[in-house]
C-alpha cells in the first residue's frame, strides 16, 4: 500500500476530530487574527499620504475589531456553553462588523473609479448602509427567531455584499497606482487580499447557520460539514490569516511613504545646509573684499590728498610770495576743505575698522567723572572762544565703570564737539549720575536743537542733519563703542531749544555673594 | 651755507616738490630719490643729514629700505622722518621697530614737517663743527 494515501488519510482525519473537539480555539485565531489586523492598521501612520486608501482604512479596522469581537463571543460561547452576552448583543455585535466591511468596499470604489458624476453620486450616497440594516431588520422580523434570522440575513445581505465589493475594489485600487505598487513589490498582497476577501465572502456571506430562511436550509453550517468534513469556521479562519497577513503587506506601503518622505526631508535638509554654507562663506568673502577695499581706497585717496595740501601749505604760508587778502580767503576754504577730506577718510577707516570687529577693546575699571574732566579740559578753551559756558555738574562717589579709556573718550569729544558747534549762545553742561546699574552721563546744550522727525536717524551712519560739513559717521562710531560696552546711547531734542545727549555705561561689577545683575529697561 | 643735506625719498612728484621747495626755502639742499633702490643709492653715495622717507613705495617696499639705512656702518645712518598713509598703533610700533626717528601721517602738515627737520637737524648741528 503506498504510504501517501493513508498518512494523508490519517491528518486529514486527525485535523477533522481536532477541529471538531476545539472549534474554540479556531475562534480564538479567527478572531485574534482580525483583531491584529485592526490594530496594526491603525497604528500605522497614514497621515499626509498622497493614496486615498489612507482615509479609508479606518473602516477595515473598524470590521477587523468588531468582527474579532464577534468571534471572541462566539468562542466563549463555546467554552462556557452559554452565551456570555445577550444574544442581542452578539447580534448587533455582527451586524456592525459587517457595516464596516460593506461600507469599506463602497469607499474602495469610490476612490478607485475615476471621478464620474452620474455613477459614484450613486456610490457616495450614504443611505445605503442605513437602507441595508433597515433591510435586514425587517426581513428579520417577519422570522420566528428573531436574532437568528436577523444574523443570516446580515451575512446575505451586508456580510457577503461588502465582502465582495472590498475583494474587487482592491484590486481596481491596486490598477489606479500600478506602477507605483509593482516597484513597491506590493502586488501580490493586493491579489492575495482580493482572493482572500472573496473567500472569506463565500463562507461566511453564504454559508450560514440554518435557520428559517429559505436559502440557509440549503446551504449552512451543517451542509458544509458534512460535505467537507471540516467546520466552515475553520475555512474562514484561515481567510482570515490570509486577510491580515495581506493587509498588513499592504499597509506597508504607508510606510515606505514615509520612509521616502524622510529621505527626501533629509536631502533637501542637507542641501539647504550645504548652501547656507556656501553663502556664509561668500559673505565672509565678500567682507573680506570690502574691508580690503576700503583700506586700499583710503590709502590711495591720501595720495593726492597730501600733494593737494602740501601745495596749497607751501603759498598760505606765503612762501611762493605774498598773497593778496582774497587769495588767502579762497586758498583757505581749500585748505579747510582738505582737512575735511581728510578727516572723512579718517572717519570712514575709523568706521569701518570699528565694524569690522577687528578692533580690540580693552576694557577697565575708570572713573567717569575723571574721564569727563580729562575730555572737558581739552574742551573748555574752544568754547571759551565761542563764548558759551562750559560747566561739569558731576555726582560724587561715583562707582567705577566698565570701558575701554580711551575709546569713551573719544565718544565724550565727538558729543562735546558736536556741542559746541551747534550753540550759539547759552551754555553746555556735562553731567554725570548713577541710574540703577549703570552711570550715565549726559551732555546738554542750548543749541538749535533737532526736529522730532530727525531725532531717530542721529546714530545712522551718514546722516547729517545738523553739521553738514561733518562725515555723518561720528555718532555712528559712539554707538558702536558704547554697544561694545553694553551700555546705550540716545539723544533727547528741542528744535530751537537744545538738546540733550545720553548714554550709559555699566558699573563695573563687584559681585557679593547672592547678588544679581540688574538689566537696565 | 647750506644748514644741511636731506634726502627725500617719495615717488609722488606732486608731493616731493613742494616738500623740497620749503626745505629750500628753509635753507636745506634737497635731493629727491623717487623709488626705494635709487633711495638706497643715492643715500650711500652723499651720505645726507637726514633722510624723508615716503613707506608707500613703488619696488622695494618703504620699510625695507628703512632697515637697510639702518644697516649703514660707515658712514652712520642718517636718522629718518617717516611719511605713511597709516596710522594705526601696530603701524606706529612698526615704524619704532624699523628705526625710524619719529613719523609724519599723510597728509601731514608742512609746518609740522620743517619744525621736524629742524628740531633734528639743529640738533646734530651742535654736535658737528663742520657740515658734511
Amino acid at each position: 500500500m503506498p504510504h501517501g494515501a493513508p498518512m494523508g488519510h490519517i491528518l486529514l482525519n486527525s485535523i477533522q476530530v481536532w477541529s471538531r473537539n476545539n472549534l474554540d480555539v479556531v475562534y480564538f485565531i479567527y478572531g485574534i487574527a482580525f483583531s491584529i489586523m485592526g490594530f496594526t492598521i491603525l497604528i500605522q501612520p497614514k497621515k499626509g499620504s498622497r493614496y486615498r486608501l489612507g482615509g479609508v482604512l479606518w473602516l477595515l479596522a473598524g470590521f477587523g475589531l468588531v468582527h474579532g469581537l464577534n468571534e471572541f463571543l462566539d468562542m466563549w460561547a463555546i467554552i462556557k456553553n452559554d452565551e456570555i452576552a445577550p444574544t442581542a448583543v452578539h447580534g448587533i455585535v455582527l451586524i456592525i462588523s459587517y457595516l464596516f466591511l460593506f461600507e469599506f468596499g463602497r469607499k474602495l470604489f469610490i476612490i478607485s473609479l475615476p471621478d464620474n458624476p452620474v455613477t459614484t453620486r450613486r456610490a457616495r450616497s450614504p443611505w445605503w448602509l442605513f437602507s441595508l440594516a433597515c433591510a435586514v431588520f425587517l426581513l428579520a422580523s417577519m422570522a420566528s427567531d428573531f436574532w437568528l434570522s436577523g444574523r443570516i440575513w446580515a451575512r446575505y445581505l451586508i456580510g457577503f455584499p461588502g465582502a465582495v465589493l472590498t475583494s474587487i475594489g482592491l484590486l481596481f485600487f491596486y490598477r489606479t497606482n500600478e506602477i507605483e505598487f509593482d516597484l513597491l513589490r506590493v502586488k501580490r498582497y493586493f491579489y492575495m487580499a482580493s482572493a482572500c476577501f472573496l473567500a472569506y465572502g463565500a463562507l461566511g456571506g453564504l454559508v450560514v447557520p440554518r435557520g428559517d430562511v429559505l436559502l440557509s436550509q440549503i446551504i449552512n453550517n451543517d451542509a458544509f460539514l458534512s460535505a467537507v468534513h471540516l467546520p466552515v469556521q475553520v475555512f474562514r479562519a484561515l481567510c482570515a490569516l490570509g486577510i491580515a497577513r495581506s493587509v498588513y503587506g499592504i499597509i506597508r506601503i504607508f510606510h515606505w511613504e514615509n520612509v521616502e518622505k524622510l529621505r527626501r526631508t533629509s536631502d533637501d535638509l542637507r542641501m539647504e545646509f550645504e548652501a547656507g554654507k556656501e553663502k556664509v562663506l561668500e559673505i565672509k568673502r565678500l567682507l573680506a573684499t570690502k574691508t580690503q577695499f576700503i583700506s586700499m581706497v583710503s590709502h590711495e585717496l591720501r595720495t593726492p590728498l597730501t600733494a593737494i595740501k602740501a601745495n596749497i601749505d607751501i603759498v598760505l604760508k606765503g612762501r611762493a610770495g605774498e598773497l593778496s587778502a582774497g587769495q588767502k580767503t579762497f586758498l583757505d576754504v581749500a585748505g579747510d576743505n582738505v582737512n575735511r577730506l581728510s578727516r572723512l577718510i579718517n572717519d570712514v577707516l575709523g568706521f569701518q575698522t570699528l565694524t569690522s570687529g577687528k578692533v580690540k577693546y580693552e576694557f577697565g575699571e575708570f572713573d567717569v567723572n575723571e574721564v569727563i574732566g580729562a575730555a572737558g579740559n581739552i574742551m573748555l578753551p574752544l568754547a571759551r572762544a565761542k563764548n558759551i559756558v562750559f560747566q561739569l555738574k558731576r555726582e560724587e562717589g561715583l562707582p567705577k565703570a566698565r570701558m575701554d579709556h580711551d575709546k569713551i573718550i573719544q565718544v565724550l569729544d565727538n558729543l562735546i564737539i558736536n556741542a559746541i558747534r551747534h550753540t550759539k549762545k547759552g551754555g553746555i553742561t556735562v553731567s554725570s549720575k548713577r541710574t540703577g546699574a549703570f552711570i550715565e552721563v549726559v551732555i546738554e546744550d542750548t543749541g538749535s536743537g533737532i526736529r522730532a522727525e530727525d531725532v531717530p536717524k542721529l546714530f545712522e551712519p551718514f546722516t547729517q542733519i545738523r553739521n553738514k560739513k561733518g562725515t555723518g559717521l561720528g555718532l555712528a562710531i559712539c554707538r558702536e563703542i558704547i554697544n561694545e560696552h553694553d551700555g546705550r546711547i540716545w539723544a533727547e531734542s528741542e528744535f530751537g531749544k537744545g538738546s540733550r545727549f545720553h548714554f550709559v555705561l555699566p558699573v563695573a561689577e563687584r559681585r557679593e555673594h547672592g547678588e544679581r545683575a540688574h538689566t537696565f529697561n | 651755507m647750506a644748514k644741511g643735506h636731506i634726502l627725500l625719498i617719495e615717488d609722488e612728484a606732486d608731493i616731493a616738490k613742494p616738500v623740497r621747495y620749503a626745505l629750500q626755502e628753509e635753507g636745506y639742499d634737497v635731493s629727491i630719490a623717487l623709488s626705494g633702490e635709487e633711495g638706497l643709492e643715492k643715500a650711500r653715495k652723499h651720505n645726507p643729514d637726514l633722510i624723508i622717507l615716503d613707506l608707500m613705495l613703488p619696488g622695494l617696499p618703504g620699510e625695507e629700505v628703512c632697515r637697510e639705512i639702518q644697516e649703514f656702518e660707515e658712514p652712520a645712518a642718517a636718522p629718518i622722518i617717516i611719511l605713511t598713509a597709516k596710522d594705526t598703533d601696530v603701524d606706529k610700533v612698526i615704524c619704532k621697530v624699523i628705526g625710524a626717528a619719529c613719523y609724519l601721517t599723510k597728509p601731514f602738515e608742512m609746518e609740522e614737517l620743517i619744525a621736524q627737520v629742524r628740531a633734528m637737524l639743529d640738533r646734530d648741528k651742535t654736535d658737528t663743527l663742520y657740515p658734511s
